[in-house]
């Protein structure tokens, strides 16, 4: 179990933002940044975050909403989506990618570090991984904002993992996109899989995906 | 007096400026206000200004930033040629997610109006944007370009007869289309709104905001209640 930290951001304003941390189990094997989803630093997230302790890394997922609506959370239904992508549109991608910089730095003492996100995390993990310098590995799970900035080249080893049944990210398209501009970048689809299937909601959970997703993750970090 | 704010496109996570006036005295909701070709010009901000004085929380974003971070033409020469550049180079799908942005930063109800470029661009938020209550669009030339999607709110189109840019028959096929549509047509020419430009008409100014206002009253915009 993790608990919440304190972190002070790169940006200019350094704020000091929580995110919630979990020491790795066992022989340390380095440090991953867990971006959240749009619906702030909930149980899945959280869930997450000792997940990749219990696997052996140090984790930390950035509260990035914290500066407009302090210990944002938000359920899965119409209210609280409206919610979540309010704040991902208030939340400057300069000020997103500052604070991603800070959990590098929190972390980057004792290790390598890689960085996972899902969906609007998944975004920013792509996007973190052609601007933000000094990580070993990036995973982007269903990132919307992917095949808009697909032609940004990672700096680090970087996957991306895709829903077949996504409504609302052709994941075709996206892979064709990414891998016009990056052919080294591996495009994963999951055919029995829609938007947010490593979320443990029922309701958009794939396990099989989900395991077979963080799996390839997990080999690319130790690896990296 | 306003502040510059910056806001995040969902569509690829750019971040832009915009100019946010406050609502003076009660709210009656939001407003984005949509620029000319120009840019966010002082005229814009004025306009703004004006909307908040009313009671509306403003917010004018600099929808150019893409392509030139803060861009305020002058109303002349090379200026007027960039200007012209980059609201032909801006694509709609990234001007939309733009909008969808500023409507998302605001409380309901949330209105729209725009000028010259921005009337255009105001048809483009009254077609796609979620939570648009109501919607003003002020000589769009390039509405055509959009006239196969359809407004989801209430919308009035504003043009001028003596308008060199917008035909007589561009008007016709907007009203071909949408037979229930107000369109108000003022003898004026392009850009009458504006001060800074030729083309000022303050008589038709003055009613088209009038039209503006009372459109906003009738879907949500009541003094006080929001």
């Amino acid at each position: 179990m993790g608990e919440t930290i304190s972190i002070t951001s790169a940006a200019a304003d350094h704020f000091a933002f929580p995110a919630y941390h979990a020491a790795p189990t066992g022989e340390r094997k380095g440090g991953v940044i867990v971006i959240q989803e749009i619906f702030g630093i909930d149980e899945h997230v959280r869930r997450d975050v000792d997940r990749w302790a219990s696997l052996g890394f140090e984790a930390v997922a950035p509260a990035l909403y914290e500066r407009r609506e302090p210990g944002f959370l938000a359920h899965h239904d119409e209210a609280g989506i409206k919610a979540g992508v309010g704040h991902a549109m208030g939340t400057p991608r300069e000020q997103v990618l500052a604070d991603i910089a800070a959990c590098r730095d929190y972390l980057k003492g004792r290790g390598k570090v890689c960085i996972v996100g899902y969906c609007y995390g998944g975004s920013y993990a792509w996007i973190a991984a052609g601007e933000v310098g000094g990580l070993a590995a990036a995973s982007s799970y269903y990132g919307s904002m992917v095949q808009a900035n697909a032609a940004l080249a990672p700096m680090c080893p970087t996957i991306v993992h895709l829903g077949r049944l996504d409504a609302g990210i052709p994941a075709e398209a996206v892979k064709e996109a990414v891998e016009a501009a990056n052919p080294s970048v591996p495009v994963f689809i999951y055919e029995d899989a829609g938007h947010g299937f490593n979320n443990e909601d029922p309701e958009r959970h794939a396990a099989a995906s989900a395991d077979l997703a963080r799996q390839r993750t997990l080999e690319l970090f130790e690896k990296a | 007096m306003g502040e510059a704010i910056t806001l995040t496109s969902l569509k690829d996570t750019f971040s832009f400026g915009a100019y946010r006036a406050p609502h003076e005295d009660a709210r009656r909701g939001g407003l984005v206000l949509i620029q000319e070709i120009f840019g966010v010009t002082e005229h814009i901000r004025e306009l703004a200004e004006g909307f908040a004085a009313d009671g509306y929380e403003t917010i004018a974003p600099s929808l150019y930033d893409r392509q030139h971070r803060g861009f305020q033409a002058g109303y002349g020469g090379d200026d007027v040629a960039a200007a012209r550049r980059y609201s032909e180079a801006a694509p709609w799908d990234e001007v939309a997610a733009d909008l969808d942005a500023c409507v998302a930063a605001l409380k309901p109800p949330v209105f729209v109006v725009g000028y010259c470029w921005g009337g255009a661009a105001t048809w483009l938020a009254a077609c796609r944007c979620e939570g648009v209550a109501a919607a003003s669009s002020f000589y769009g030339r390039r509405i055509p370009e959009l006239l196969a999607e359809t407004p989801r709110c209430p919308i009035v189109l504003h043009f001028g007869r003596r308008d060199p840019s917008i035909p007589p028959a561009t008007v016709e096929a907007i009203a071909d289309r949408f037979p229930e549509m107000p369109i108000y047509q003022y003898d004026a020419g392009h850009g009458f709104v504006s001060d800074r430009r030729a083309d000022y008409n303050p008589d038709a100014a003055k009613l088209a905001r009038l039209r503006t206002l009372q459109l906003f009253t009738l879907h949500g915009g009541g003094r006080g209640e929001n």
